[in-house]
């Protein structure tokens, strides 16, 4: 099971991150000059590169302050407002009259900006791979950057980019090893890129709708972000950066435009993301006013956009889940989807089934008050009972379907086996007589006579007793016909006004047949004058109406129909059956 | 007379065969399947079959399938198939889904070799057969407003043969009468419950069962 990240806690960590965004937010508005003799940063270049630039940088800072007073834990507002923090690093680099030392760490972490791409990319695949695979970019860029900075001196390179000032990191001016660092580096910002957009990618695809619904925005700004830093990359290893060549340019304003682009998107994120934790704060709230059952999973599809998503209560210890109208419900959890306990004290009193991406499952534990908890228990024992009465009401129904099944077996075994016997005995009897009859033996002639009688007597009423235990014309033929092979034999007159000719489960047409057999036999005791029948079929309930019949109706035909689901509804001397037929 | 008999029962097989051969008729083959009888049936040109209507694989209505194939591949054949449900309206059923020369029997009525043998005569003869239990179930339901109420006494005998698929000479016979005075009954009859007399014995029939039966 797929655990949400925890959110973000320990106030004063968040609030140091928010006041550093700050700072350095308002460094960058009021203390980097504009414009220098030298044009060494891009923000020197141009008006619009400086513009753009400054709000590239100040939206990271602000969207990961955002996302950290939100408590939002993907991606981590740290992440983002380390971003903005990087992303002014080449301008503090850059700035000439500066403190060297500021210069040269400058110009040391700036490299480290696509690696925080990375890292919201781990942030939100989650998983000890995307971790490692983050740290061990951080590494190798973080030790070129550095070797880069320690024997690359400003003084020996022509372009001046991004200072001709003295370094205060140079360790040992090495002019040759620079030069490979930095087209290590620039290597190293390719790779990054690419393999960045093409994560972003294949999470796109292959991600659940809803996932892809709630993130597409972040993603599809952060294959832009990789795509426009490998750009940047491949100009480096084509070109000395200057911040007069049109191609750096152009390079960096889509830099600024795809990190703006991501840093709007997760406010967006941050925006949404408190949106439903508000919403989830409301159900804490109706929970503990003693809600309608059902209405957590309601709230909680609408809250997270999750169509599929289940709230299923244990039942019993046999660890069994229901839904909160006690249908059964298996707990299998598809592609992307997880399940999640909610517990008051030990005891699990729900499971959220969720999409794997939306639900906010420790924001929804943390809104969960004890009396919410409560409330869900409440809800849990009522989905408990209902169960309970959907196994009773299953239970009835198979009693009473086995019991059917068990007449209709063994009137086919009567048929199949002793009628056949006895019609062959009948057959030898005859042979017998006929015999007798060729031989003048008058006296045999007599009681094989007898004999033929009586064998057809017992054929009679071995029948009589078939049909009585079980109506072969029934489920042969349906009730229509079974109605009127039945009217045949009333000794009431039975009209049928309407029966359906559609055929029905066996244990309903059983059911409607018992009805108005007993409905005749009750007639028959009373002197009833007819009695009339309609079986009619409406929106999946049969509907048998039988008028004319005295008496009550006997507590086994209100069982049968009962056990299917069905009710007896007796006015005057008209029954009214209806049996719910699924078709 | 020749006769082909097919029941899944060798016990009832036998029986039958007995009662047939007692009766002076000849069984040509005695068979426990559908595939078997059609298989007789072209084999020895009988001129009519005893069928059991449940017979393998299923058990429901293999008789009646196997019927309308006899029909097919050995025209003018008597189907005599058999029962052992009182039941009019599976009798219906096979009088509906075919042309004519074909019979409902109660099983044990069979046992009876006077009653079998006439019957299959019948058949061979192109008239149908109806078992007289089925007939007289029909004839006794009860009802509110009974229309044979308004027949006459020697009416009601005459339906009740003419149901059982009789043609009016073999009515005639059977009530030592002559075919004029048969007509003559039959004319009222039909007159008196407002039906339409339909040409041959068969459709006659049918009619006068779904009028009593609606």
């Amino acid at each position: 099971m797929t655990r949400a990240a925890p959110v973000t806690r320990g106030g004063s960590g968040r609030l140091i991150l928010v006041a550093l965004a700050l700072v350095c937010g308002g460094f960058a508005v009021t203390g980097l000059p504009p414009s220098e003799p030298l044009v060494t940063t891009y923000g020197a270049a141009s008006p619009t590169a400086h513009v753009l630039g400054q709000v590239t940088g100040l939206s990271l800072l602000v969207a990961g302050s955002l996302a950290l007073l939100a408590g939002r834990a993907r991606p981590p507002g740290a992440l983002l407002v380390a971003a903005g923090v990087l992303w002014f690093a080449p301008d503090w680099a850059g700035w000439e009259g500066g403190v060297p030392l500021v210069r040269g760490v400058a110009a040391g972490v700036a490299p480290l900006l696509p690696v925080l791409l990375l890292a919201v990319l781990a942030s939100l695949v989650g998983g000890r791979r995307a971790r490692l695979a983050c740290l061990a970019a951080g590494v190798v860029i973080g030790a070129l950057s550095t070797g880069f900075v320690a024997v690359d001196d400003p003084f020996l390179d022509p372009a001046c980019w991004p200072t001709c000032s003295d370094s205060a990191v140079l360790v040992t001016s090495r002019p040759d090893l620079a030069d490979l660092l930095g087209q290590a580096l620039a290597v190293a910002r390719v790779v990054l890129g690419v393999a960045v957009g093409a994560a972003v990618v294949g999470r796109l695809v292959r991600a659940s709708a809803l996932s892809r619904r709630w993130e597409r925005g972040l993603l599809g700004a952060m294959a832009l972000t990789g795509g426009s830093e490998a750009a940047y990359g491949l100009a480096l290893l084509a070109r000395v950066e200057s911040a007069e060549d049109s191609l750096f340019v152009a390079s960096y304003l889509a830099r600024a435009g795809a990190w703006t682009l991501l840093a709007l998107t997760s406010v967006e994120l941050t925006w949404r993301h408190r949106a439903r934790r508000r919403a989830l704060s409301r159900l804490a709230v109706d929970l503990e006013r003693a809600p309608a059952p059902g209405s957590l999973a309601v709230t909680l599809r609408a809250v997270t956009g999750d169509r599929h998503l289940e709230v299923l209560y244990p039942v019993g210890r046999d660890g069994r889940h229901v839904s909160a109208d006690g249908a059964a419900a298996a707990e299998a959890t598809g592609t992307g989807r997880t399940s999640t306990p909610l517990r008051r004290g030990t005891q699990t009193v729900a499971l959220l089934v969720h999409d794997l991406a939306v639900l906010p499952v420790d924001a929804l534990d943390q809104v969960l008050g004890p009396a919410a908890r409560l409330a869900l228990e409440n809800e849990r024992l009522a989905a408990e009972g209902l169960a309970r009465m959907h196994d009773v009401q299953a239970s009835r129904r198979r009693i009473v379907t086995a019991g059917d099944e068990a007449r209709r077996r063994l009137e086919r075994d009567l048929h199949d086996g002793a009628q056949q016997s006895l019609l062959a005995l009948a057959y030898t009897v005859r042979v017998a007589r006929g015999a007798a009859g060729r031989s003048g033996q008058g006296v045999a002639l007599a009681e094989l006579d007898l004999g033929l009688a009586k064998t057809q007597a017992a054929l009679d009423d071995l029948r009589d007793l078939a049909h009585g235990i079980h109506p072969a014309v029934l489920s042969e033929a349906g009730i229509g016909v079974a109605l009127r092979s039945l009217a045949e034999r009333s000794e009431v007159p039975l009209e049928l006004a309407e029966v359906s000719a559609e055929r029905f489960e066996p244990s309903i047409e059983l059911a409607a047949y018992a009805v108005v057999r007993d409905a005749t036999e009750r007639a028959a005791r009373q002197d009833a004058e007819v009695l009339v029948v309609r079986v009619l079929h409406r929106d999946d309930v049969l509907v048998l109406l039988v008028d004319g019949a005295p008496g009550e109706v006997p507590p086994e035909i209100h069982d049968r129909v009962g056990a299917l689901g069905g009710r007896v509804a007796v006015t005057g001397t008209r029954v009214r059956v209806e049996l719910p037929c699924g078709s | 007379m020749r006769v082909v008999i097919a029941d899944d029962t060798m016990l009832t097989r036998e029986g039958i065969a007995r009662v047939l051969a007692d009766a002076g008729v000849e069984v040509v083959a005695s068979v426990g399947d559908p595939e078997s009888l059609v298989r007789e049936v072209i084999r020895t040109r009988p001129d009519a079959a005893v069928v059991d209507i449940r017979m393998p694989p299923t058990h429901t209505d293999e008789g009646i399938v196997a019927a309308g194939r006899l029909r097919q591949e050995a025209p003018g054949i008597g189907v005599l198939l058999l029962s052992s449900y009182v039941e009019p309206d599976y009798a219906m059923r096979l009088l509906e889904s075919q042309p004519g020369g074909i019979g409902y029997l109660l099983k044990d009525r069979v046992f009876d070799g006077v009653l079998l043998v006439d019957a299959l005569r019948r058949l061979r003869d192109g008239e149908t057969v109806v078992d007289p239990t089925i007939v007289a179930r029909v004839f006794e339901r009860r009802r509110r407003v009974d229309p044979l109420a308004t027949l006459t006494e020697r009416e009601r005998e005459v339906l009740a043969l003419l149901t059982e698929g009789l043609s009016n000479q073999a009515l005639a016979g059977r009530l030592h009468v002559t075919e004029r005075t048969v007509e003559a009954h039959i004319t009222s009859i039909f007159s008196k419950l407002g039906l339409v007399d339909e040409p041959g014995v068969h459709r006659r029939v049918l009619a006068v069962l779904t009028y009593l039966r609606a």
